[in-house]
C-alpha cells in the first residue's frame, strides 16, 4: 500500500518532469533564435546544420554600423523608435488619466452615454481605421513622419481608460468629500490628491504607454513610407529583412534575429517590472486611504 | 424530514437535476436573453428617432423664444456670437471674446475649406491631373480623397458650430435675465473657478475627446464613406485619377460577384480560429497554472518566469522567426529547422509542410496557427488563472477534501466555476480579439497557402483583417472601396459578438449556481 | 520639492520627445528640393570611395554637368519588383528616379509615375540600346517612357557538369533521367508564376497586353492545355521512378521548387536548376561557404575555383507534348520571359529636379554607365556595344539567356504587363499539377487530368477578367 507522502512524490516528480518539458519546448526556438543571431557564415533562414556552426558577433556589428548601414540604420531605428514611445507614453498617460478621473469620479449628464459610445467605438477593427488615417494624415502633411505616428499612438488613448478608471473607483470617496469640505476645486483634488494614491498605476499605465511603440507593426507600417529608412521604427524595419525578394541565401535572417534579440532583452525586462506595478495596483491600491 | 423540505422547495431547483440538464438550461436561458436584449434594443429604435426628432423642435422653439424676449443686445448676439456678454459689462469679456473666436474661425475654416470640398462632394472632384505646359511634370487639381476628408471636417466642424451657436444664445439671455433681476454678474474669476470646479468634466475631457475625435471617428466616418465609392488602383486620386460615388456596387462586389463564396468561408474560419484560439490557451494556461500551483512545487517563481519570457518577446521577432521555424522545401537539406530537427533528432522520416501544406483545403496550416497561438499566447491565461487560483480560499478544498471528494470532483465544482466566474468576461473579450487578430496570422502564414481563384483571393489561414490587409496594402492592385466594405462587416460581426459578452457579463453577475 | 522634481523630470521627458521627434524624424512629403532619391538594387550601389556602382558615378555626373552640382544624391536600396508597390498610389512621395522591372511599365505610366523622354534622349537610346529593348517602352505616340538599363531578365538552365553531361540537359526526359541516376534534385520553381509559365511558354502561348491594350492571357488555348497536359505527364513520372533518394535512402520527389538553388547547387543536392543571370553571385556565395572552414573563417581558393569550373549554362530543354486536339506528339523547347530592367523618372516631381533626373538617369543607363553596372552586380547590359565587352561576353549566365532569347517568339514571350491576377493564379495551378495535394473529387482537383484542365479553365477565365 503506497503511503500518501510517497503517492505525493511521484505525483510531484512527474509533475517536475512535465514542467521541465514543457519549459524546454516552449524556450528551444528562442534559444535557436538567439543562437543563431551568432551566425556568421549562412546569414539566410538556411543553413546546413541546426545550430551555427561557425560563430560571430559579425550579425551585432553590422546592425550598427558596416556595410550596408545605410540602407538599414539599425541604431536609428532605435532612437526613433525610443523618442515615439517617449513622447506617445506622456501623452497617453496624460489622457487616460484626464478620461479616467472625469468618468470615475465626476457626475455629469453625458456620462453613462460617453461611455457606451466608447464601447462601440472601440468594436470597430482599429486596423479600419488606420488606413483612413493614413489619407487624413497625408493631407496634413504628417504621414511618413515620426510625430504623426506619435499622435497616431496616443492621442486616441482616452479610449483605454477602464484599468486607471477601474482603480480610481476603489479610492474612497471619502476623501474627495473631505478636500470638498476644505474648498478645494476639483481640479486640486485630481492633481493633489488622487494622483500621489495611484502611483502603482500610473507606473504601470506609463510602461504600457512605453512598450506599445516599441512592439507595434501595423501601425507604423501603414503610416511610414516604405522607402523612408530613417524613420522607420524598429519592428518594420527588421521585418523588412525577411520580406526582401527571393534570395535565400542573400537574406538577411540571421541580422533579423540579432535585432530581434537585442530589442527583446529591455522589453522582457519592462514587462515584468509592469507586472510587478499592475499587481501591486490592484491588490495594494484598495487598502491605502 | 425530506419530504416537507422537498415540497417546500420549487420542484426545478437547479443542483438536483443532472450536469446535461443544467447545460442545456443554461444555453436556453442565455439564448432567450440575448433575443429579448436584441428585440428591446430594435423596440428602442423608434423612440430614440421620435426624442431626437423632438429635441430638435425643442431648439428651434427655444431660439425663436429667446429671440422673441430678448433686447437688442441678446439679438444682436444672434449676428455677432458673444455680443450678448462682453456689450453689457467688461466683466464677460473673456466669455464673450471667446464665443466671437468661434464664430470667427468657423467662418474663415469655411470660407476657405470647407465650402470648396463640400461643393465637390456630390461630383467627388472634376478634374484629376494636368501636365504642365513645358510638358514635363505636371500636378493634380482636384483630389477626390481630400474633398471626402475635408467635407467630412467641415460637417463636423457645422455640428459644433450649430451646438455653440444655440449655447451662445442661450448664454446671452440668461445674461439678460441676471441684469434684469439685479444680480451681479460673474467675474473672470468666478468663470475659472467654474471651469476648474464644477465645470471640470468639460475643461478635462476636451482634449481627450478631440483627439479621439480627430484619430479614431473622422477616419472611421471617412472609411465608411469609401465603401460607396469606387476607390481602388484605377482610381486612385493621388495618382491623378478621380473616383466616384457608385452606391452598392462594391457591397455587390464582395459578397457576390467576384468573391462569391470567399466571404463567408473566411468568417466561418475567423470564428473557427477564434474559438481554438482562446480557449486552447484557456484550458492550456489553466492546467498549467493547476500544476505550478500545487503546494509541494518548489520553484514557483522559476518556472513562470520561463513562461512569461515568451510573451514578453514583441510579437513581430517571435511570430516571424517560427514562421522561418517551421519554413519548408521539398529539397530535404533546406528545409525547415523543425523539419529538420525531426529528420535529425528524433529519426523521423518526416518533411512537411507545415505552413503552407494545400491538402484538405489547407488543414495543416490551419492547425498550425492554432498551435503555435498556443504558444505564444497560453502564458497570459496561465498568469490571470493563477492569480485567481491563489487566491481561492484553502477551507474550500479541506472541506470538500473531508467530504470524500476526489481531486477530479474538487476540480469541476470548486476550482473550474470559480475560475469561469472571475474569467469569463475577461475570456469572451479575449475571443473578441482574437477575431481581429491580425499578428499571428500576417507573421506566420501571411494569409496562408492560397487556393482559391479570384480577384485578390483570401488564403486559407487569412482572416477578415488580413484579407483586408492584402486589399488595401499589401496588393499591387489594390481595392480599397471593396476594403473598406469588408472592415464595415468586420465590425458588424465584432459587435455581435460584443453585444452578447455585454448581455453575458449581466448575467454571469446574476447567476449563483455555485454554492 | 519632490513634486517641483516631478514636474521638471515630465516636462523634460516631453521636450526631449519632441525634440527628438523633430530631429531624427524626416519630414513628411516635404520634398528637400535639394535632394534626389534614387531607389536601385543594393547589389549595384557599390561606393563613392571606391568608384564603384553607382554610387561611385555621382562624381563623374556631377563633373560633366556642374550646373547639378548642387544636389545631393541619396540612394536607398530597393529591388527593381518592389518599385511598383512602392510608388503605388502615391508617386509623390516616391524617389526621383528608380530602376523598375520591364512588366510594371503599364501600371507606373497609369499612375502618374514615369516621364516621358524628351526628344534628345530618345534619339540617343535608339543609337545605343537592343532595338526590343527600346521598343518596349514606346508607345503608339512615339513616346519612350523610360530608359533601358539592362538586358538579362530570363532564366535558362544552370547545371553542375560533374553530374550531368552537356546532352543530358538538351531534352527534359534525358534530364530527368540523368538526375535520377545520380540522386540530384532538379529545381524547377513552379511555386512561382514566373518560372511555371515555362511549358505554356513554350508552345507559343502569350501573356500580354497587345497594342490595342487588350490583355491576351493564352491560358486555355488548345496550345496550354497540351503544356498543361505536358506538365502533368511530367510530374506524374519525374515522381515516380526511383526518385531521388535522400540522405536516408528515402525516396523524394526529383522536381523541387526552390526559389534559390545556390545552397543546392553548392552542396550537390541540386544537379540543374532554372534560374536568371544574376543567381550567380548567390550561387558564388553559396560556394564560398562551402569552401570555408569553420574553425579559421579563411576560404580555400583552389577547391572554389575548381568548384566553380563545373558550373555551366545552356538554354532551357525540350519537352515532348501534344497540342489539345490533334494527336501528334511534338518536341517544343521550354520558354522564359525575358526583358530587361528600365530607369525612370518620376513625373509627379517638379520640373527642376525632373530635368536634373534626365540628365542623371541618362548618365546611369549609357555605355560607360552601364559597363559599371555589370562591373557592381553581373547585370547584363542593354547598350550594344556594352554587351560586346570581353567581360560580358565571359558571363556564362548572359550568354545563357541570350541563346534562350536566341530561340525566338515562338519559345519564349516578352515579360510585358500583366494583371494582378496572373502572377497570382498559375503558381496555384502549377503548385497543384505537381504537389497534387488536393483533394479528388473536390472542387480543387488535380488528381485526374480532367479535374486539372477543369482548373486550368477557371484560372484562364478568371485572369481574363
Amino acid at each position: 500500500m503506497i503511503g500518501l507522502r510517497s503517492k505525493r512524490i511521484i505525483s510531484d516528480t512527474v509533475i517536475y518532469i512535465v514542467l521541465t518539458l514543457l519549459v524546454v519546448i516552449w524556450l528551444f526556438p528562442l534559444v535557436w533564435m538567439i543562437l543563431k543571431a551568432f551566425d556568421v557564415l549562412w546569414t539566410g533562414p538556411y543553413s546546413p546544420t541546426i545550430f551555427p556552426e561557425m560563430m560571430g558577433m559579425t550579425n551585432f556589428k553590422n546592425l550598427f554600423g558596416g556595410e550596408g548601414y545605410q540602407n538599414y540604420p539599425y541604431g536609428q531605428w532605435l532612437l526613433n523608435t525610443f523618442f515615439v514611445a517617449l513622447g506617445s507614453c506622456v501623452i497617453s498617460t496624460l489622457l487616460t488619466l484626464m478620461v479616467s478621473f472625469a468618468l470615475s469620479r465626476l457626475r455629469f449628464k453625458a456620462r453613462k452615454k460617453l461611455m457606451n459610445i466608447a464601447l462601440i467605438l472601440g468594436l470597430f477593427p482599429g486596423f479600419l481605421s488606420i488606413i483612413a488615417l493614413l489619407y487624413i494624415f497625408t493631407e496634413f502633411n504628417l504621414d511618413n513622419s515620426l510625430f504623426g505616428l506619435t499622435l497616431a499612438y496616443s492621442l486616441a488613448s482616452g479610449m483605454g481608460y477602464y484599468v486607471v478608471k477601474g482603480f480610481f473607483d476603489t479610492v474612497p470617496i471619502a476623501i474627495d468629500e473631505a478636500a470638498r469640505i476644505d474648498g478645494a476645486t476639483k481640479n486640486r483634488i485630481f492633481w493633489r490628491m488622487i494622483i500621489p494614491l495611484s502611483k502603482p498605476i500610473i507606473i504601470y499605465t506609463i510602461l504600457t504607454a512605453f512598450i506599445g511603440p516599441w512592439c507595434d507593426f501595423i501601425l507604423a507600417k501603414v503610416l511610414i513610407n516604405p522607402s523612408a529608412v530613417e524613420n522607420f521604427t524598429v519592428a518594420i524595419g527588421i521585418q523588412q529583412w525577411l520580406a526582401t525578394d527571393d534570395n535565400v541565401i542573400s537574406r538577411k535572417f540571421a541580422q533579423f534575429c540579432a535585432g530581434g534579440t537585442l530589442i527583446s532583452v529591455p522589453i522582457v525586462l519592462l514587462y515584468m517590472i509592469m507586472q510587478k506595478f499592475y499587481v501591486a495596483g490592484i491588490t495594494g491600491g484598495a487598502a491605502k486611504g | 424530514m425530506a419530504d416537507n423540505t422537498k415540497a417546500a422547495t420549487p420542484t426545478w431547483k437547479l443542483y438536483n437535476r443532472p450536469w446535461y440538464q443544467k447545460f442545456g438550461l443554461a444555453i436556453w436561458n442565455y439564448i432567450k436573453n440575448v433575443g429579448l436584449m436584441l428585440w428591446s434594443v430594435i423596440r428602442a429604435i423608434p423612440k430614440k428617432i421620435w426624442g431626437f426628432i423632438c429635441a430638435i423642435g425643442l431648439c428651434f422653439q427655444g431660439l425663436w423664444f429667446r429671440f422673441k424676449k430678448g433686447d437688442w443686445r441678446t439679438r444682436m448676439s444672434y449676428l455677432i456670437m458673444g455680443f450678448g456678454c462682453f456689450s453689457r459689462s467688461p466683466k464677460q469679456f473673456l466669455k464673450g471674446f471667446l464665443l466671437l473666436a468661434v464664430e470667427v474661425l468657423f467662418i474663415l475654416f469655411m470660407v476657405f475649406v470647407g465650402a470648396h470640398n463640400l461643393y465637390m462632394l456630390g461630383s467627388l472632384g472634376d478634374v484629376g491631373w494636368v501636365d504642365n505646359p513645358s510638358g514635363i511634370g505636371g500636378y493634380i487639381v482636384d483630389n477626390s480623397l481630400k474633398i471626402m476628408i475635408f467635407s467630412v471636417m467641415s460637417l463636423m466642424l457645422m455640428i459644433f458650430f450649430v451646438y455653440m451657436y444655440i449655447k451662445n444664445t442661450e448664454i446671452a439671455y440668461a445674461t439678460q435675465k441676471r441684469v434684469e433681476a439685479g444680480l451681479p454678474l460673474t467675474t473672470p474669476k468666478h468663470q475659472l473657478n467654474y471651469a476648474l470646479n464644477d465645470g471640470y468634466h468639460v475643461t478635462v475631457l476636451t482634449l481627450p475627446i478631440l483627439g479621439i475625435l480627430f484619430i479614431t471617428v473622422l477616419p472611421l466616418v471617412c472609411n465608411i464613406l469609401v465603401a460607396f465609392t469606387n476607390f481602388d488602383y484605377q482610381h486612385a486620386p493621388m495618382a491623378g485619377e478621380l473616383f466616384d460615388w457608385v452606391g452598392f456596387q462594391s457591397f455587390n462586389t464582395v459578397f457576390t460577384k467576384s468573391y462569391g463564396d470567399a466571404i463567408w468561408s473566411v468568417l466561418g474560419w475567423t470564428i473557427i480560429w477564434a474559438v481554438f484560439a482562446t480557449f486552447t490557451n484557456f484550458f492550456f494556461g489553466m492546467f498549467l497554472a493547476m500544476i505550478i500551483n500545487k503546494k509541494s512545487i518548489k520553484l514557483k517563481v522559476f518556472w513562470r518566469t520561463c513562461f512569461v519570457i515568451v510573451i514578453a518577446v514583441p510579437d513581430f521577432v517571435s511570430l516571424l522567426m517560427m514562421s522561418k521555424f517551421f519554413a519548408y522545401s521539398k529539397l530535404t537539406t533546406e528545409t525547415g529547422t523543425f523539419n529538420r530537427i525531426l529528420m535529425t533528432w528524433f529519426n523521423l522520416d518526416a518533411n512537411i509542410n507545415w505552413l503552407g501544406d494545400i491538402a484538405h483545403g489547407g488543414l495543416l496550416p490551419r492547425v498550425m496557427v492554432i498551435v503555435i497561438n498556443l504558444w505564444r499566447g497560453m502564458p497570459f491565461t496561465m498568469l490571470s488563472t493563477y492569480g485567481i487560483l491563489m487566491n481561492i480560499p484553502e477551507e474550500l478544498y479541506e472541506s470538500s477534501r473531508i467530504d470524500g471528494a476526489g481531486p477530479v470532483r474538487r476540480f469541476v465544482s470548486i476550482t473550474f466555476p470559480y475560475i469561469m466566474f472571475v474569467m469569463g468576461p475577461q475570456l469572451i473579450t479575449t475571443f473578441t480579439g482574437n477575431i481581429n487578430n491580425f499578428n499571428v496570422i500576417f507573421f506566420l502564414t501571411g494569409g496562408g497557402p492560397n487556393i482559391r481563384v479570384g480577384g485578390i483571393a483570401p488564403g486559407q489561414t487569412d482572416l477578415l483583417v488580413t484579407w483586408l490587409y492584402k486589399m488595401t496594402v499589401s496588393s499591387t492592385d489594390k481595392e480599397y472601396s471593396n476594403g473598406a466594405v469588408l472592415g464595415i462587416f468586420t465590425f458588424i460581426i465584432s459587435s455581435i459578438f460584443a453585444l452578447i459578452v455585454f448581455n453575458s457579463s449581466k448575467s454571469v453577475k446574476q447567476e449563483d449556481t455555485f454554492q | 520639492m519632490k513634486k517641483l522634481l516631478a514636474t521638471l523630470l515630465a516636462s523634460t521627458m516631453a521636450l526631449s520627445a519632441i525634440g527628438g521627434l523633430v530631429a531624427c524624424g524626416g519630414d513628411g512629403n516635404g520634398d528637400d528640393p535639394n535632394t534626389i532619391t534614387v531607389w536601385a538594387p543594393e547589389n549595384s550601389h557599390g561606393s563613392e570611395e571606391e568608384g564603384t556602382g553607382y554610387k561611385g558615378m555621382i562624381a563623374g555626373w556631377k563633373e560633366a554637368y556642374p550646373e547639378y552640382a548642387h544636389y545631393n544624391v541619396r540612394f536607398v536600396a530597393k529591388a527593381e519588383s518592389d518599385v511598383n508597390s512602392s510608388l503605388g498610389n502615391n508617386p509623390a512621395a516616391g524617389a526621383e528616379i528608380f530602376f523598375f522591372a520591364s512588366d510594371h511599365y503599364r501600371d507606373l505610366v497609369h499612375n502618374k509615375g514615369l516621364q516621358p523622354l524628351t526628344d534628345e534622349y530618345v534619339q540617343q537610346i535608339k543609337a545605343r540600346d537592343e532595338k526590343f529593348t527600346y521598343e518596349f517602352v514606346t508607345d503608339d505616340d512615339n513616346k519612350m517612357w523610360a530608359f533601358p538599363t539592362t538586358n538579362d531578365n530570363g532564366y535558362f538552365l544552370w547545371y553542375n557538369d560533374e553530374y550531368l553531361s552537356e546532352d543530358d540537359v538538351k531534352d527534359l526526359d534525358s534530364l530527368i533521367a540523368a538526375c535520377n541516376a545520380q540522386n540530384v534534385h532538379f529545381s524547377f520553381p513552379y511555386g512561382v508564376s514566373w518560372y511555371a509559365a515555362s511549358f505554356m511558354m513554350g508552345m507559343g502561348c502569350k501573356f500580354n497586353y497587345d497594342d490595342e491594350d487588350h490583355y491576351i492571357c493564352d491560358a486555355n488555348t488548345p496550345a496550354a492545355k497540351g503544356a498543361a497536359k505536358a506538365m502533368f505527364k511530367y510530374a506524374n513520372s519525374a515522381n515516380n521512378i526511383d526518385g531521388v533518394k535522400d540522405t536516408k535512402g528515402k525516396k523524394t520527389d526529383v522536381i523541387v521548387s526552390v526559389e534559390d538553388p545556390s545552397a543546392g547547387l553548392a552542396d550537390g543536392t541540386i544537379g540543374v536548376a532554372m534560374s536568371y543571370a544574376s543567381r550567380y553571385t548567390d550561387i558564388e556565395k553559396a560556394y564560398r561557404n562551402k569552401y570555408t572552414s569553420t574553425a579559421t573563417g579563411t576560404v580555400d581558393e583552389e577547391k572554389l575555383e575548381e568548384a566553380l569550373s563545373h558550373l555551366k549554362a545552356t538554354v532551357l530543354p525540350t519537352f515532348k507534348a501534344t497540342v489539345d486536339g490533334t494527336t501528334e506528339e511534338k518536341t517544343y523547347h521550354m520558354g522564359t520571359f525575358y526583358g530587361g530592367k528600365y530607369c525612370g523618372v518620376n513625373r509627379s516631381k517638379s520640373e527642376a529636379k525632373i530635368v536634373a533626373s534626365f540628365s542623371l538617369a541618362n548618365w546611369f543607363t549609357k555605355e560607360e554607365g552601364q559597363k559599371v553596372r555589370f562591373e557592381a552586380d553581373g547585370a547584363g547590359p542593354s547598350n550594344k556595344n556594352a554587351a560586346a565587352l570581353e567581360n560580358v561576353q565571359k558571363s556564362i549566365g548572359i550568354q545563357a539567356y541570350k541563346a534562350q532569347v536566341a530561340l525566338g517568339d515562338e519559345t519564349n514571350c516578352i515579360q510585358g504587363a500583366q494583371k494582378g491576377t496572373f502572377w497570382e493564379n498559375i503558381n496555384k495551378f502549377s503548385e497543384g499539377v505537381f504537389e497534387r495535394k488536393v483533394d479528388a473529387g473536390s472542387d480543387v482537383d488535380y488528381t485526374t487530368e480532367i479535374g486539372m484542365l477543369a482548373q486550368l479553365a477557371k484560372i484562364a477565365a478568371d485572369i481574363g477578367n
